[in-house]
């Protein structure tokens, strides 16, 4: 699944973006290709997210899905979509605070079913929080949380992940865990990724880096 | 999983206070409607042999009709008048056995036999359905009696001659002997009670058997019509008294002040029923406003679950199942508590003598069910309505 963005410029930074972002030219994010979006805060990266996963729709110009244009999506084709194409990690986690780390990522994979109890159990010991799954989301850390988020958005199938600065509260050291499973599941999904990051440092095999 | 997180965050107390808002409300309308029922079976007299529509007028009996010995009757021209009154639709006249009648009945060991008299209306002037009523020869001769016969019998005879007593529903199993002669000839006929009333003091059969039993044992002379029954549309018509009164008619007047008690009844009860719908109404606003409380409470999940890939359907489901359930249980309770009611409505109105139903009429429970429907439609469109709103 190709992405493509043509003219793209949110309402919100209309005659007040740099002439080397990406706003108002026409880019093309292909399929299973790894992408880094680069830029300070408050230039948009969450918002390009967002118009990639279907939230937002506040800009002119359009972006398409292998050709199609998203703005004519019906909310039934975003569900389809985000449960079998399109996985993210919010740059806000948006996990329930409540429910225990497991039970948020039980809730993601009870709709495909993707994965098994025991692949969940092994993602989360790669990334070192297998003894957090009983625990409500809301005694762990951001970075613990960052992991949890990271999980459920890998128990579906999908042909984009979507990470809004996923790593922003990791160590190097926990970074690199999480760089390698991401790798590991998109490799199996043949899938792209398109990683947003105010720094650079990325073990992650890029294709190329995109600055907004 | 996802009923719990998007349903969890709700106060009970809330939950409770609108459940027993629904729960009274649906019940006062019901309830008042099954009393209305329930009264209007006995003041309306639907079951009793001639409807509070229906006048029964007769003249007064005097010394000189005694004397005399002319009957006090009806003449063609007197009537005619009837017809002329606005209030009056149609004028029936009784028509009367012109032969020699016996009934009576084996109980026990005793069979009693007592003489009779038979009367007939027209057809058209009986709104009570009694099956058989269209009598051929070599049928049971069905018989409705007053009331105050079987009362009588009941509170009166059986008790100073150690019989048992019976039941309207009891007597109406029992096998009657009709013996009719006249003419000389005797025929033995079998008769069954048909049904008992309050308003004739007579005793009724069909007219097809009169006209066909005064063909062939009719040996008395016609003594003319000394009553009459009026079809009315209205008996309280100001026209209809003033001319009954004027002619020093006789009537059963019961039924002008039942046509006004009926009025003031159904009055008290619309009062009753609109009280009722209005908080019904209330109630409706109060689950719509708690509907909308739960889902702005859910707001932060109900979207992230949208976003993770849920349809709108399945979040709506889940809420549409809890609905369903809470206004399920509205409803049962509510029968549940309207079955006690209708329990002590039946104790009471046995203890006054009336006749009522002794379950509740199915028109109640449909009425009931289609409010607790339109509430729930009301609400899942809302709630439908709410959920897509935070899809966008």
């Amino acid at each position: 699944m190709d992405i493509a963005l043509r003219t793209v410029v949110p309402k919100p930074l209309e005659g007040n973006y740099s002439s080397e972002s990406i706003w108002g030219k026409d880019i093309d994010f292909k399929a299973g290709h790894y992408y880094l979006v680069k830029a300070s805060s408050g230039k948009g990266k969450s918002t390009l997210i967002a118009y990639l996963f279907g939230t937002r729709s506040d800009y002119s110009g359009s972006v398409l899905l292998d050709g199609k244009e998203t703005k004519s999506f019906s909310l039934n084709d975003w569900s389809a979509l985000r449960k079998e194409s399109i996985a993210i990690v919010f740059q806000d986690l948006r996990l329930f605070d409540h429910m225990s780390a497991f039970e948020n990522i039980i809730i993601k994979q009870q709709l495909t079913k993707t994965v098994s109890d025991e692949a969940i159990q092994a993602m989360a010991k790669q990334l070192g929080i297998d003894h957090l799954l009983g625990k409500p989301v809301k005694y762990l850390s951001m970075g613990q949380q960052q992991r949890v988020a990271l999980i459920r958005a890998l128990v579906q199938p999908f042909k984009w992940l979507l990470l809004d600065e996923p790593f922003s509260h990791l160590d190097a050291e926990n970074t690199l865990k999480m760089e390698a499973l991401i790798k590991e599941v998109c490799e199996r999904n043949g899938a792209g990724l398109i990683l947003t990051s105010l720094g650079n440092g990325s073990s992650l095999n890029i294709h190329s880096e995109v600055l907004i | 999983m996802i009923r719990r997180l998007i349903l969890s965050k709700q106060s009970y107390i809330q939950l409770t206070v609108v459940l027993f808002g629904s729960l009274f409300g649906l019940l006062m309308v019901m309830s008042s409607l099954q009393i209305y029922q329930d009264i209007r079976s006995i003041v309306d007299n639907k079951k009793e042999l001639i409807s509070s529509q229906f006048l029964v007028v007769n003249k007064p009996v005097s010394i000189l009709n005694t004397l005399s010995g002319s009957a006090a009757v009806f003449s063609e021209e007197e009537i005619e008048a009837f017809k002329t009154l606005k209030a009056v639709e149609k004028v029936g006249t009784f028509k009367a056995n012109q032969f020699r009648a016996q009934t009576g009945f084996q109980l026990q060991d005793k069979t009693m036999m007592t003489d009779m008299f038979f009367e007939a209306v027209p057809d058209g002037f009986l709104d009570v359905k009694v099956s058989n009523w269209n009598w051929k020869p070599g049928q049971p001769v069905p018989i409705i009696l007053p009331t105050d016969y079987l009362n009588l019998y009941n509170f009166g005879f059986a008790p100073s001659q150690g019989l048992p007593q019976i039941s309207k529903g009891t007597a109406k199993l029992a096998g009657l002997k009709v013996i009719v002669s006249g003419n000389g000839q005797t025929a033995e006929m079998s008769g069954v009670i048909a049904g008992f009333t309050d308003r004739i003091n007579s005793i009724l059969v069909p007219e097809s058997f009169l006209e066909e039993t005064n063909k062939i044992y009719g040996s008395y002379k016609e003594k003319g019509i000394s009553r009459l029954v009026l079809m009315c549309n209205d008996p309280s018509d100001a026209q209809l008294t003033e001319f009954l009164e004027s002619r020093g008619y006789e009537t059963n007047l019961e039924m002008l002040k039942n046509g006004k008690l009926n009025a003031l009844l159904k009055m008290v009860l619309s009062i009753v029923l609109i009280i009722g719908s209005v908080i019904v109404l209330l109630a409706i606003l109060g689950f719509v406003q708690y509907a909308q409380l739960l889902i702005s409470n859910s707001n932060y999940e109900i979207r992230t679950l949208l976003q993770l890939g849920y349809r709108v359907n399945t979040i709506f489901k889940q809420y549409l199942l809890f609905y369903i359930v809470l206004m399920g249980l509205v409803f049962v309770t509510g029968t549940s508590v309207l079955l006690y009611i209708k329990h002590l409505i039946n104790g009471y109105m046995s203890e006054k003598n009336f006749e009522v139903d002794a379950t509740i009429d199915p028109l109640v429970l449909v009425y009931g069910l289609s409010l607790v429907i339109v509430f729930l439609i009301l609400n899942a469109l809302n709630t439908f309505y709410r959920i897509k709103q935070l899809a966008k």
